[in-house]
């Protein structure tokens, strides 16, 4: 063990510098990055995708990509500058003072290795005794709170879920105790429960150990939750820096205040109370040429002087400090769109029913149950969120409703009361055009080889079909309904931005006049600042074209702002479906109150802890498919009976054998 | 961070920058010309003349720049024409088998399930077969011709080409945009033709060169057994036939000549043909 | 992993069945009239006659499939037309000879070629690398009889040093039979090296730059164990199923190595056979050669399958 004078700081990163090599020339990431994480500090990195935080974390591993380089600044972990080492002293290092929890944990574990003898390495390059392994292995194990560590050490990785994966990342990376914990978006793909023990478990080990951490993540909402300090990275530049809580409630750069207002949280109010502000403008290209502030253009506080200087990291108060030649004046910011929200009618008219409908795959001679007996209606003009984990059935529903999958006997699917075929291919035109959807990547969905004029026209032509002129015409207002100019028409989709393609994505949905959209995850693979641009853009074409929505979403904060209905899933089946302030508000089907106290914003002490996994889809439990995992459980009827989705109030269902008082003492004691 | 996808513009940069492109290229070009210009340049009548006989088996000399051969025609002139019999075969074979294959492919990637199963089995089945016994099976049924050989390699191509382009196809519909057709009921042809062609297109033109890198190998290495070829043409692979029995006796010019300008033509080609896969994957 | 491995069978029975089509087609179908290609334009109609009475082919085709398959099963080919003897005791003979040639083939080139593929990953960009992909490349595409005559000229003719034919005197020791086949072996090696190399290299450079190879060196790991432990374990695995499909590529230069050094192989074999026209003697031997090359494949993807714990222990991710 090397030794190091505690006075020091864990991390310390001193006008740093990275450049990446894109053909003959070397273009810089970041630059003048300054920040220093305490002793027993937890540090956040925030920023949307593209501002340089991954580059910087690799950076301080010593691990940066063949074409990326450290052009100037230094980097100390513990004192001691990395980039002046020998392998052997970096080695050294990597194995007692610096540890890494990476963004995806299904690939970062070797798949041909058991995860034992993955974790026992560790240890051995510490230099604990061959005999002593085993045990420790078995300690640091349990310490991450896995159930069984001995069945665990002898699985593959493809034998484990992603949460059980990031355990044993996490298990590894703390088992020397490291002075530095650097967690590179640990939690991003896993689903809101996982997320939700990954995080408590970081924060648990780091009272429990006392490690520094370094938080990297593009959600603030789990960087104000799991740090201390915090700094706001924007094109490759630190914006501001300071307290977590002095960031959030009091923030001092404009960017940091526009980040803030396009995420939809509780206290926002709802699509119909107001509009989520948004920023406009695009993020610089890498490496592009600025003078002045790499903000201005998209700042609405700009004056003269921000384009001309680059404004300095200035002290504000809050021991924080800020990239801004107006600090004081970021909380004034002007809106960047009006917070009048469109108006918009509803009505009690159903426009979609689905009953009885279940859908059975087969796969290698086994059927996998992947809905079961689903009863839902739409309403016109209304926006019905679908919520629940990965594998509840979310798509698969979609693309039932859709007529890609067909139903299994006995479904009845009508439209406006009309019966509606099974498959895509019988459907009438009409039909067709009335039932659209947004996929969640536009990089998938549109054609990358296809201009836009070319994705929309076709989409036009087959299902509002006209002359040339015709089809010409309303492709060019269908692209101005969704804000985009007419210098977008001939552009390929590479030549937009994820926020433009999204766009497109939707002028392509309503193309036939739909009656409803399905948007699956419209907005997961976009940053929050997009995010509400595309939210709000929603919400003006619902109330323009007064179209419904089955919107599928995992970000509860975004249903709650959109929706008007939710309806939750688990293994194929509605666990709850109401009103959306009646499912927020309680009291809750046990899953939906698992669910809703996943958010990082809530404390852990409120966290309802779901044991175990979800259960296969092709062998589901017995009774309520959630008893295996349901905190609430009553006994024998949950693992007998399989409790039907009744209506316990008016407008408001569950699948659950509790009674509605009895759930509200429960979970309003 | 996402990785930019290259444009057309960048993959000819990639290409243009390649030092192992111009190399084969500018072999390929020679070759080219000579199959083009052969007739116009050869010194002597590749195919000989009555007269030939007296000069039988001469060394290289200043009359013969690489001897002559064992019926006294000059070397240097056979093996000038002898590119145009390979160049075009070997072309005319990958440009049927790539069309041929292309449109397999597209076919079987699209259809799916069971029109997949089957007809990829087929394609196992063809391809567990060596390519020259399958060319050498089916010249033998049909006996010796030059169609015949463009033929014969380009249906044995075909299958080759089906199955990288129906691995491609097969991505290709993972994604979400054949979905989006799906649901405005867009027609099968503009689906395959107009939404997914463009996307494997790059994989079309690797295996294209690169299946022209085999193909010369093939068309040679069926001429260096006596198959397909007629007589009369110049052609490298029965020139090097012809004459290899007579190496341990010292003749080694009508042999060593045509093998070098194999070895630099196949050679030229894959080069080029890895410059091109490596500037378009 | 039971599962697995009966589909697996399932499957190259079902690719051989086709096989025996495809091949029946390429002998019976396509040649037309049998008898006639046999004796050429100038026989007379009627031993024409005699010899597709002799033959069968005269019968109904489906006939002469079921008869020719149902033989074949039991290890019958039927006789060759030239060489008057049972197609499977020919093309046993010349099997074993060819086996002999390429298993010092590939006795010579899989170690050496996915040694340097590791290599030329290991040193992505430098001269190795360039010597592995560039150099092993140019040597795949060069025709078999075109290294074969440059070898032959070099070592044989000029230095004198190796035989330039492949048969050994009848009764030689094993080291005079090893010395005549290194020339035509070495043939074989320049032809398959370069693409065992391409991806053996391709395959470590994957698994060079997997997360999980980022996660043991950030570990603090020393270089030779990722490489060793993390690496090759995994990027090797996929090498089996390529190494075997060279055994199809072996088996085609094979034909024409062994036409070249006069070796009385399952290639010259086939040579002569299609030469005649023997369609007895090409089927059987066409037959056989796929199904060897069906059985290498089947047995990379079981022994593939074995080592790999994702397909040997199934199980959800």
């Amino acid at each position: 063990m090397t030794t190091m004078t505690t006075t020091k700081p864990a991390l310390e990163v001193k006008d740093l510098a990275l450049e990446y090599r894109i053909g003959p020339d070397w273009k810089s990431a970041v630059r003048d990055i300054n920040f220093t994480v305490e002793r027993g500090q937890s540090f956040g990195l925030v920023g949307e995708s593209g501002c340089g935080k991954s580059t910087i974390a690799m950076a301080i591993m010593h691990y940066l990509p063949r074409n990326g380089r450290i052009s100037a600044g230094s980097i100390r972990v513990g004192g001691r500058d990395a980039t002046e080492l020998n392998s052997r002293e970096l080695r050294n290092l990597r194995v007692n003072e610096l540890s890494m929890v990476y963004q995806n944990p299904a690939t970062s574990l070797n798949p041909s290795i058991r995860i034992g003898r993955q974790v026992e390495d560790v240890f051995e390059l510490m230099g604990v005794p061959a005999a002593e392994r085993g045990r420790r292995v078995q300690e640091v194990l349990d310490k991450v709170q896995i159930a069984d560590p001995s069945r665990v050490a002898r699985r593959y990785p493809h034998q484990l879920s992603g949460g059980m994966l990031q355990r044993v990342v996490i298990a590894m990376a703390i088992a020397s105790r490291p002075a530095l914990l650097i967690l590179d978006e640990p939690t991003t793909g896993l689903d809101a429960t996982v997320e939700a023990e990954v995080l408590d478990l970081v924060a648990d080990l780091r009272e429990e150990i006392g490690t520094s951490v370094l938080f990297i993540s593009h959600n603030l909402a789990v960087i104000r939750k799991m740090c201390d300090r915090v700094a706001v990275l924007y094109a490759g530049r630190l914006m501001a820096e300071g307290p977590t809580e002095e960031m959030f409630t009091n923030p001092t750069h404009p960017y940091t205040v526009g980040l803030l207002r396009s995420l939809p949280s509780a206290e926002t109010g709802r699509r119909d109370e107001t509009t989520l502000d948004t920023i406009p403008g695009f993020l610089p290209a890498l490496g592009a040429d600025i003078t002045g502030c790499v903000y201005a253009e998209r700042c609405g506080n700009v004056e003269d002087i921000c384009r001309q200087v680059e404004p300095e990291l200035i002290p504000v108060p809050g021991d924080a400090v800020s990239r801004c030649h107006f600090p004081d004046r970021a909380q004034d910011l002007p809106r960047n769109v009006p917070e009048v929200a469109a108006r918009r009618e509803r009505s009690q008219e159903t426009l979609l029913a689905i009953s009885n409908t279940s859908k059975t795959f087969v796969q290698e001679g086994l059927p996998v149950y992947a809905l079961h007996d689903i009863d839902l209606e739409i309403r016109v003009g209304e926006t019905v969120a679908l919520v629940g984990e990965s594998g509840s059935g979310k798509s698969t529903l979609a693309k039932v409703l859709l007529g890609i999958h067909a139903p299994d006997d006995g479904a009845v699917i009508t439209l406006s009361g009309k019966g509606l075929a099974a498959k895509v291919e019988k459907r009438t035109q009409g039909e067709i055009g009335a039932i659209q959807m947004v996929f969640q990547n536009p990089d998938s969905a549109l054609n990358r080889r296809h201009s836009v004029r070319r994705i929309i026209g076709r989409a036009v032509r087959l299902l509002r079909p006209g002359g040339k002129k015709q089809i010409d015409d309303r492709t060019k207002n269908l692209l101005s309904e969704v804000r985009m100019g007419a210098q977008h028409y001939l552009s390929k989709p590479r030549q937009l931005s994820g926020g433009l393609k999204q766009r497109v994505a939707i002028a392509r949905a309503f193309a036939g006049t739909p009656a409803l959209v399905i948007c699956d995850e419209p907005t997961s693979a976009l940053d929050v600042s997009v995010q509400a641009a595309i939210i709000n853009l929603l919400a003006e074409l619902q109330a323009e074209e007064n179209v419904s929505y089955l919107f599928i979403s995992h970000d509860l904060n975004v249903v709650r702002y959109i929706a008007d209905r939710v309806a939750v899933m688990y293994l194929g089946r509605l666990m709850e479906v109401g009103p959306a302030v009646r499912v927020f508000d309680g009291p809750h089907h046990p899953y939906t109150e698992a669910l809703l106290s996943a958010s990082p914003e809530l404390e852990e002490d409120t966290r309802i802890r779901l044991e175990g996994e979800i259960p296969a889809a092709s062998n589901p439990p017995s009774g309520c498919v959630f008893q295996t995992r349901c905190p609430r459980k009553i006994g024998e009827i949950c693992e007998t009976v399989e409790p039907p989705l009744e209506e316990a109030e008016p407008g408001w269902f569950k699948r659950c054998h509790i009674p509605v008082e009895e759930l509200r003492a429960l979970q309003h004691p | 961070m996402t990785v930019p996808i290259a444009s057309r513009s960048q993959r000819w940069r990639v290409l243009r920058g390649s030092a192992t492109f111009w190399v084969g290229a500018t072999i390929v070009v020679i070759w080219v010309v000579f199959a083009i210009f052969g007739d116009f340049i050869t010194p002597f009548d590749p195919l000989g003349t009555p007269a030939d006989v007296l000069n039988r088996l001469e060394q290289p000399s200043g009359d013969h720049p690489l001897g002559t051969d064992e019926l006294g025609r000059d070397v240097l002139s056979r093996v000038l024409a002898g590119a145009r019999q390979v160049m075009t075969v070997a072309l005319a074979a990958t440009v049927l088998g790539t069309i041929f294959g292309t449109a397999l492919g597209l076919l079987v990637g699209y259809a799916g399930g069971i029109v997949d199963d089957i007809l990829s089995r087929i394609l196992d089945a063809f391809l567990s077969i060596p390519l020259v016994i399958t060319g050498m099976l089916a010249l033998t049924a049909l006996g010796p011709n030059t169609f015949g050989v463009i033929v014969v390699i380009g249906l044995v191509f075909t299958p080759i080409i089906a199955k990288t382009v129906r691995a491609a196809v097969l991505s290709e519909r993972q994604l979400d945009y054949v979905t989006a057709a799906q649901l405005r009921r867009d027609n099968s042809l503009y689906v395959l033709f107009v939404e997914i062609l463009p996307n494997v297109a790059n994989v079309i033109i690797v295996e294209f060169t690169v299946r022209l890198g085999y193909a010369i190998f093939t068309v040679l290495a069926l001429s260096f057994l006596g198959f397909g070829v007629e007589p009369s043409i110049p052609d490298w692979g029965l020139m090097i036939a012809q004459h290899y029995g007579f190496l341990t006796g010292g003749f080694w010019w009508p042999v060593l000549f045509p093998a070098v300008a194999i070895a630099s033509l196949v050679v030229a080609v894959n080069l080029v043909a890895d410059s091109v896969s490596q500037a378009f994957e | 992993m039971g599962r697995f491995i009966v589909r697996r069978i399932g499957l190259a029975l079902i690719t051989l069945a086709l096989l025996s089509v495809l091949v029946f087609i390429g002998t019976q179908l396509l040649p037309g009239d049998v008898g006639r290609r046999v004796l050429g334009p100038f026989a007379t109609q009627e031993s024409v006659d005699i010899l597709n009475a002799r033959l069968g082919t005269d019968r109904p085709l489906l006939v002469q499939y079921t008869d020719w398959i149902g033989g074949a099963v039991t290890g019958d080919l039927g006789d060759s037309i030239t060489l008057a003897r049972p197609v499977t005791e020919l093309v046993g003979r010349a099997l074993l000879n060819s086996a002999k040639l390429g298993a010092l083939a590939f006795v010579i080139v899989v170690p050496l070629s996915i040694l340097g593929g590791i290599l030329a990953a290991l040193r992505r960009g430098k001269l190795v690398d360039r010597i592995v992909t560039v150099g092993g490349l140019s040597a795949t595409v060069i025709p078999e009889f075109v290294s074969g005559i440059i070898l032959i000229l070099v070592f044989a003719v000029t230095l004198g040093w190796l035989p330039g034919t492949a048969s050994a005197p009848r009764g030689s020791g094993f080291l005079t039979q090893l010395r005549h086949l290194i020339l035509p072996a070495m043939c074989l090696v320049l032809v398959l090296f370069g693409y065992i190399a391409r991806i053996t290299r391709a395959g470590v450079i994957e698994a060079l730059e997997a997360d999980y190879t980022r996660t043991a060196i950030l570990k603090g790991l020393p270089r030779s164990i990722v490489i060793r432990r993390e690496v090759l374990r995994n990027a090797l695995l996929p090498t089996i199923a390529v190494v075997a499909s060279q055994v199809g590529y072996l088996i085609g230069g094979l034909v024409i190595v062994e036409t070249l050094f006069s070796y009385q192989g399952i290639g010259q074999l086939l040579v002569g056979a299609a030469r005649n026209a023997d369609f007895p003697l090409l089927a059987g031997g066409v037959l056989v050669v796929g199904a060897v090359f069906q059985v290498s494949m089947l047995l990379a993807d079981l022994s593939y399958s074995w080592l790999n714990p994702r397909i040997r222990l199934g199980g959800s991710g």
